[in-house]
């Protein structure tokens, strides 16, 4: 799998979020997005995950631009600023509803994503979810289905550190086995160890600040 | 095939729990309570025959009722468009953007489906308060019998609110919100106007048939009962015409969501 950016501009009426950006992403891989609040990288991961259609520029997903036809990559999933899910269900029945769209997986790997978000009341509704709670949530809708392509916008916020850790393995241990994980944060100490490469956003431009050689590649 | 036969399972899955967490909301009692005040105000006005029949009849051909109605639907789908509609991790899941336009629009109707129903039957009871003795079969100024005319009178009523709700609601999905927000004043302007006509038409002709649709359900007379659903119908086809031009040109192109 992999993801072509090529001479991508968003605009929002004569305000440019992002210029001119080209990049690519692959399988395997594990990226950071790296930028202070309100540097466009929520935008950006919108405009990947086929939810913001670019002003000018294109994004190909193994060379298809999905955008000119219509379409959402359905092998994506996202975290991308806080999910609204349904109030009155419980996280399990939330996640439910979600996986019988595309009818993929069952209740077991429902309650593995669970585990691995360390979401252990599932049976309480959402409305009583504090953030962190929310945000796991929020994170097991990602990893449910296993994915080819990941992208969290933010994920840790609220998150109690050995989640975090929990997590930051798991998304290694999907990336060696060929998955592309796209992580956009504004605390740079997120992004050590875990990507493999770093692209910082600032004022509409992305430049790649890190890029670190892969183990099976030496 | 299996997997084809799912699939409507969980879009109605969808669907309900949408239409629930729409009804715990507190725009809904907020509507109903309005779609009531409406029906009081209607009730409430001098009626020249005091029948069951003829004031539930007279419920449903009110000009001013019925423009508030049809404003209170738009109020909706304003509000579903702003704080319930689909979240990005389900249009993900969805896979084309005509899936997530199609599948917005079928929540939308239903909702005003709701609120319709409520309508009528608030219409009903409120004739029953009205007038709680007579229930004497009278006829319409067709000859025919009152509850037919009704019956009628209700289902062109809910194919509008289909119509009108549709169009609204995807004319919301426009690029440009200037243009979208521009469309929906003037559509309020022409819901609300009410062309001067008496209470009678004589000949059908090509006005008759673009009066707005408010103009069609304020009980003008025409010359048969035949020629009033003849009119209807045609009026109601340059509507389906309209939403299908409108439905066909919002698909052809994704935008942010």
């Amino acid at each position: 799998m992999r993801i072509d950016v090529k001479n991508v501009t968003k605009k929002f009426k004569n305000n440019v979020v992002i210029n001119d950006a080209s990049l690519h992403f692959e399988s395997g891989k594990i990226y950071g997005l790296l930028g202070r609040n309100g540097s466009g990288k929520s935008i950006f991961c919108k405009m990947i995950a086929g939810l913001y259609v670019p002003t000018s520029g294109e994004i190909l997903y193994d060379g298809v631009d999905l955008n000119k036809e219509n379409r959402y990559p359905t092998n994506l999933r996202a975290l991308i600023e806080k999910p609204s899910f349904f109030p009155d269900l419980t996280g399990f029945q939330n996640l439910k509803l979600l996986a019988e769209i595309q009818n993929k997986i069952g209740d077991k790997e429902i309650d593995e994503a669970l585990s691995i978000v360390n979401l252990d009341e599932k049976q309480k509704k959402f409305s009583k979810y504090s953030l962190g709670m929310k945000q796991k949530l929020g994170i097991a809708q990602v990893i449910m289905e296993d994915p080819d392509i990941m992208i969290l916008d933010e994920p840790f916020n609220g998150i109690e550190r050995v989640t975090v850790e929990k997590l930051i393995k798991y998304f290694k241990k999907k990336s060696e086995e060929g998955k592309l994980i796209i992580i956009s944060t504004h605390i740079t100490d997120d992004l050590k160890d875990l990507t493999d490469e770093i692209f910082e956003f600032d004022n509409g431009e992305i430049h790649e600040i890190s890029k670190k050689q892969k183990k099976s590649s030496k | 095939m299996a997997k084809f036969m799912k699939y409507p399972k969980s879009k109605k899955n969808l669907r309900n729990n949408f239409i629930k967490d729409y009804l715990d909301r507190k725009v809904f009692y907020i509507l109903t309570f309005a779609v009531f005040a409406l029906t009081c105000l209607q009730a409430f006005t001098y009626k020249p025959i005091k029948n069951f029949w003829y004031i539930l009849y007279d419920a449903f051909g009110n000009n001013l009722t019925n423009t508030l109605f049809f404003c209170l639907l738009i109020a909706n789908i304003i509000y579903f468009n702003r704080e319930m509609k689909m979240d990005y991790y389900l249009i993900n899941r969805m896979g084309t953007y005509k899936e997530k336009v199609r599948q917005n629009l079928e929540i939308i109707l239903l909702m005003n489906t709701i609120i319709f129903i409520a309508f009528v039957i608030m219409n009903i009871g409120m004739s029953i308060f009205v007038t709680p003795v007579n229930f004497k079969i009278i006829t319409s100024d067709y000859n025919i019998i009152l509850p037919l005319q009704i019956i009628f009178d209700i289902g062109r009523f809910y194919i509008y609110v289909i119509l009108i709700s549709s169009l609204v609601s995807l004319i919301l999905n426009v690029e440009n919100k200037k243009i979208s927000r521009i469309f929906i004043v003037i559509f309020i302007i022409f819901t609300m106007y009410s062309p001067n006509l008496s209470n009678r038409i004589d000949n059908l002709n090509i006005l008759t048939y673009i009066y707005p649709y408010t103009t069609y359900l304020s009980h003008i007379v025409f010359p048969s009962f035949t020629n009033e659903v003849i009119a209807s119908v045609v009026n109601i086809i340059l509507y389906l015409i309209i939403d299908v031009i409108v439905y066909k040109k919002i698909i052809e192109k994704k935008v942010d969501i």
